[in-house]
């Protein structure tokens, strides 16, 4: 049995990890033919998106405004923490997304840049598939436990 | 299989996945569904199904798949494995909404107030048991959508409709028809994401900004329990952001807060639509199905607590003055009972990140009941103040035993709303069945039964009159 709200994050982990690996295999593409290509132009620019989501997720305590969009950066900002273990506080944090975001902003606009900044941004979107993947496995596992088993509450449990 | 290397094993095995899921579908398109829709909907998936399987295949020779690190090629392919289960899922709602396990008799009507009333025209709803004693309302059309939007299927155009809906009702109870006026609340959560109710609500939440600073603050500085000074710094002071990082703290307070205040606001409007959608009849389903589902000031679900809800749908009966004025005794102090219940005292809280957003909604109770009322559309809301009437010659048939689906007036048939029926049942019901059980010689269980019987069937004989009526 399965909830409406554990439904609801399944379907947002799976499509944010489809596309988290979509934007890994366009940087793959790029990294092997050289240059971006123009099919993945829009891939990209929805990964710039997502990074300025989780830097608006980052700045919300600067306002403290609900709305449905703060809502979708704090989910943003949660999972990129997930994805960067080793950053411990928020300078450090804002830093790294603002330098993956100015790595495809280059690469959006002159179709090429060093191998190890793709790199990075690449690492990065893995590592951020793999933060959604285990949201999905939770509900996965959780909705396949027998009614009544007491489940321990676990973090990064809220929808989105 | 020949030697293939482990990431074609395991697109193997996902395509493996694949072809059990067609098999799965095949003999559900053969079964009886209380619409055309469920076909429809086991073709779409079987379409979605041979997508996926083409794409896996391609995988395969794919020079940009194959040009991934092992761990990345692994992940991928992992999620496809995830999707399946997700699936399954989206199929069993399909499996269990055939005629012998739905509520036939409320799928017709249900339809019919959202596409007519409220103005969805492409509604579609699927009603299927859990094994729970719960409701559940799940958006499976929007959240399929959600997916396969993300997959890149190679020109596969599958358009789920995005107003197709499925609600679970507790199995044991199909036959409590009078129960399911909480599906009520089910709707409103279509109308919710539809009519994007989230814009115009949340931005009224407005969390208190000094409590929230001092959070942040006493958060971060927050001592670890001794038991863990003896591997720190010669001080032995370590603060909580020294174990959990500070950005962590900082993102699950941020989520926490952004998730509560979105998934309660949600609820309770959801709450309020029920209540505009079939009336009194919400609240007496709600009382009925919420009060014993969870413990009355627990805060600890996706909902909010049963005080907060009930606050709020006793704000919009003390609105129905002629109503009120019709009810037997009984059913004015079984009322009253619990409105002393739900105001003895404030909703109480049992963490900061509640406190913070649950007092906030509070405060925006009046605009979310605007909201709702708005939500409903074109007819507006269902007043029993004004079908009061039409209510109490209903509950004369209703406690004879005669379904209460239409009223006779000079030998001519009038057909009557089909929240009249729902609300003229709970009026009987409430008052005990008592007289009911001796003049019919029942058992008390039995009588519950029954009644709930003669009103599944003035809902159905209500839908065939108007059906009549429509194609003449």
């Amino acid at each position: 049995m399965i909830s409406e709200t554990e439904f609801a994050e399944l379907s947002d982990s799976l499509s944010t990890g489809f596309f988290a690996d979509k934007v890994v295999i366009a940087l793959a593409r790029t990294q092997l033919l050289g240059r971006l290509q123009d099919k993945d132009r829009p891939t990209m620019k929805e990964a710039e998106g997502l990074l300025e989501h989780v830097l608006r997720g980052e700045r919300w305590l600067d306002k403290k405004k609900l709305d449905a969009q703060s809502a979708e950066s704090a989910v943003a900002f949660d999972r990129a923490v997930h994805a960067l273990p080793r950053i411990r506080v928020s300078r450090e944090f804002v830093d790294h997304i603002e330098l993956l975001k100015q790595i495809l902003q280059n690469l959006q606009e002159k179709g090429a840049t060093p191998e190890e900044e793709i790199k990075e941004v690449r690492r990065f979107f893995f590592n951020y598939a793999r933060a959604v993947s285990i949201e999905s496995q939770r509900v996965i596992e959780r909705s396949s436990e027998p009614q009544g088993v007491m489940v321990w509450s676990q973090r990064n449990r809220g929808t989105t | 299989m020949e030697s293939a290397q482990p990431r074609d094993y395991l697109i193997e095995s996902v395509i493996d996945h694949c072809l059990a899921f067609s098999d799965h579908l095949e003999p559900l398109k053969y079964r009886q569904y209380a619409s055309d829709f469920p076909i429809t909907l086991l073709e779409l998936l079987g379409r979605l199904n041979l997508a996926i399987k083409k794409k896996l295949e391609v995988f395969r020779c794919d020079p940009d798949f194959q040009s991934l690190e092992d761990a990345e090629a692994e992940e991928q392919i992992l999620r496809y494995s995830k999707l399946y289960s997700y699936l399954y899922v989206a199929a069993s709602f399909v499996e269990r909404s055939d005629v012998p396990h739905t509520v036939v008799e409320l799928v017709q009507p249900l339809k019919r107030l959202m596409q007519l009333q409220c103005e969805l025209k492409d509604f579609e709803l699927l009603l299927h048991p859990l094994p729970v004693l719960n409701y559940s309302f799940y958006h499976l059309g929007s959240e399929l959508s959600k997916v396969t939007n993300q997959l890149d299927l190679a020109g596969a155009k599958i358009d789920f409709p995005k107003q197709l809906v499925t609600v679970g009702f507790p199995g044991l109870e199909m036959g409590r028809l009078l129960v399911h006026s909480i599906i009520g609340h089910e709707l409103g959560h279509c109308l919710y994401v539809e009519r994007k109710l989230e814009n115009k609500l949340l931005p009224l939440v407005k969390p208190d900004e000094q409590k929230l600073n001092t959070l942040v603050k006493e958060l971060a500085e927050t001592r670890l329990p001794t038991v863990f000074k003896a591997e720190t710094t010669p001080t032995g002071q370590r603060t909580l952001s020294e174990y959990i990082t500070e950005v962590e703290i900082k993102s699950s307070l941020i989520r926490g807060i952004n998730d509560l205040g979105k998934l309660w606001v949600k609820e309770l409007t959801c709450d309020a639509i029920g209540y505009c959608l079939f009336g009194p009849a919400y609240l007496f389903a709600a009382l009925n199905v919420l009060t014993l589902a969870y413990a009355f000031d627990s805060d600890r679900g996706t909902h909010p607590p049963n005080r907060m809800r009930f606050l709020l749908l006793y704000k919009i009966l003390d609105k129905e003055t002629g109503f009120l004025s019709i009810l037997d005794p009984k059913v004015v102090k079984f009322l009253e009972s619990w409105r002393s219940v739900t105001r003895s005292q404030a909703p109480q809280f049992t963490d900061p990140v509640r406190d913070l957003s649950g007092s906030a909604i509070l405060n925006i109770y009046d605009n979310i009941i605007n909201t709702a009322t708005l939500a409903v559309d074109s007819a507006g809301p269902y007043s029993a103040s004004e079908n009061t009437a039409e209510l109490q010659e209903l509950v004369k048939r209703a406690e004879a035993l005669i379904p209460p689906n239409e009223l006779i007036k000079n030998g001519v048939s009038h057909e009557v709303k089909f929240q009249s029926i729902l609300n003229a049942g709970w009026l009987v019901y409430l008052t005990g069945l008592e007289a009911i059980q001796e003049k019919f010689d029942f058992e008390p269980w039995e009588c519950k039964t029954k009644f709930n019987e003669v009103i599944a069937r003035a809902v159905e004989l209500n839908e065939i009159q108007r059906r009549w009526r429509e194609v003449q």
